[in-house]
């Protein structure tokens, strides 16, 4: 449940970036910073390990103004997605308000997909929380590659896939040069809000 | 927060919100016609094998990697730039061929940065001679940076294995001050980290 402060007027709203090691889930979080640097007007804190992959978690904090007289604080994370750090994948899942699964379009990758998907349910379900009731939304990353003749899974591979029984909003897109970035930062964010305000109720 | 309002009015205030922060971003199809790149390029195959690196460097991927260089040298010899780039590529392939996980942690990036530039430089069609020079001088000066960080490292492993290199008369002796300031800082790093989490934890328990 997303944290509420009714003296200050303030609503943290957490969401994470889920999914497979290499997938572009810091991928995402970076674009976002690029772009909009100058009107988020916050810092990205990011802790990388060997060969720039994800030791601890990203992070990307910023405000999206008033709603409702509410001053609405995002906090974005990612996980690491390397298996044997699902200690810390647990973590930073905790107080979850809403989840991006960016999963990798590649071909290679299909069974990776399959396996963070059910590693993310595992992990929600420790805390109590169901991924059919959580915002979801689903990310097929890497559809730049096709481009250059990569194999890539079909979209309906990946919904049939991971989309089959959550029935939630998903996109294609490619982390690497921008498409889709945002319009799936909006979709969690307004999904999230939603599902908060319906929790409030 | 006001539980009294309406959802749709509340659902609007947050896509308005949502608007005019994200609001100016470029299309996809614009951002993915700036990468579009055609399909036979000659790095097709070494990209493949890149993006194939995945969280556990194995000897196949980058055996893989290494011949797919040395085949692209061959084939795009005539081109002094483009040269230079895959004979940079192909010595930190080596490199990390032979260190896997323990190779320098700037290596990896690197890589992954000369390969980059390499694909814009021999895709881009705009690019004069002088822009591409400018975009090697700056991988050679990274990738000199590493060397230079590597040559530093390597006394420390001679210090702890005297016997593997009888014919020095001395190693250089680790900068115990250098490593003493990186674990301070390395510590205070995750202590902040941790301070951060602890503090997220306590807000969202009350």
């Amino acid at each position: 449940m997303a944290f509420v402060n009714p003296k200050k007027k303030e609503v943290q709203v957490k969401i994470v970036y889920y999914g497979p090691g290499r997938g572009g889930k810091t991928t995402n979080l970076e674009y976002i910073y690029k772009k909009f640097r100058q009107r988020i007007k916050t810092e990205m804190v990011t802790i990388k390990t060997h060969g720039d992959r994800t030791l601890f978690f990203d992070f990307l904090p910023f405000d999206i103004g008033k709603v409702n007289g509410y001053d609405i604080k995002i906090q974005l994370y990612t996980v690491p997605g390397q298996v044997k750090y699902n200690a810390t994948r647990r973590l930073v899942l905790r107080g979850v308000d809403g989840i991006v699964f960016v999963a990798d379009a590649m071909e290679v990758r299909r069974e990776k997909n399959i396996l963070s998907l059910k590693n993310l349910q595992e992990n929600l379900a420790n805390y109590k929380k169901s991924i059919f009731k959580t915002p979801v939304v689903l990310q097929y990353n890497k559809m730049d590659l096709a481009e250059q003749g990569i194999p890539l899974l079909a979209l309906e591979t990946l919904n049939q896939d991971l989309n089959d029984k959550l029935k939630t909003p998903s996109y294609g897109a490619s982390a690497l040069v921008g498409s889709n970035v945002v319009t799936t930062l909006k979709k969690i964010i307004s999904m999230t809000i939603s599902s908060i305000i319906r929790e409030l109720k | 927060m006001d539980i009294s309002t309406d959802n749709d009015g509340l659902n609007e205030e947050v896509e308005g919100r949502l608007d005019n922060l994200f609001g100016d971003e470029d299309t996809a199809a614009d951002i993915l016609e700036d990468s579009h790149e055609s399909d036979d390029s000659p790095l097709r195959e070494l990209k493949t094998i890149v993006l194939s690196i995945d969280w556990e460097i194995t000897d196949e991927v980058m055996t893989n990697f290494v011949e797919q260089v040395a085949v692209l040298k061959d084939r795009l010899k005539d081109d002094k730039i483009i040269l230079v780039f895959l004979q940079l590529l192909g010595s930190l392939g080596e490199y990390v061929k032979i260190n896997k996980g323990k190779s320098h942690p700037g290596a990896f990036k690197i890589l992954t940065s000369l390969f980059n530039e390499l694909d814009k430089v021999v895709q881009s069609k705009d690019l004069t001679e002088s822009d591409k020079k400018k975009i090697l001088s700056a991988e050679i000066a990274k990738y000199k940076t590493l060397k230079e960080q590597l040559i530093k490292a390597k006394p420390k492993k001679e210090e702890k294995e005297p016997e593997i290199s009888p014919d020095k008369e001395t190693a250089e002796p680790v900068d115990l001050n250098d490593l003493a300031t990186a674990i301070r800082e390395i510590k205070q790093l995750l202590k902040t980290e941790f301070k951060a989490l602890r503090a997220e934890l306590q807000s969202l328990r009350k």
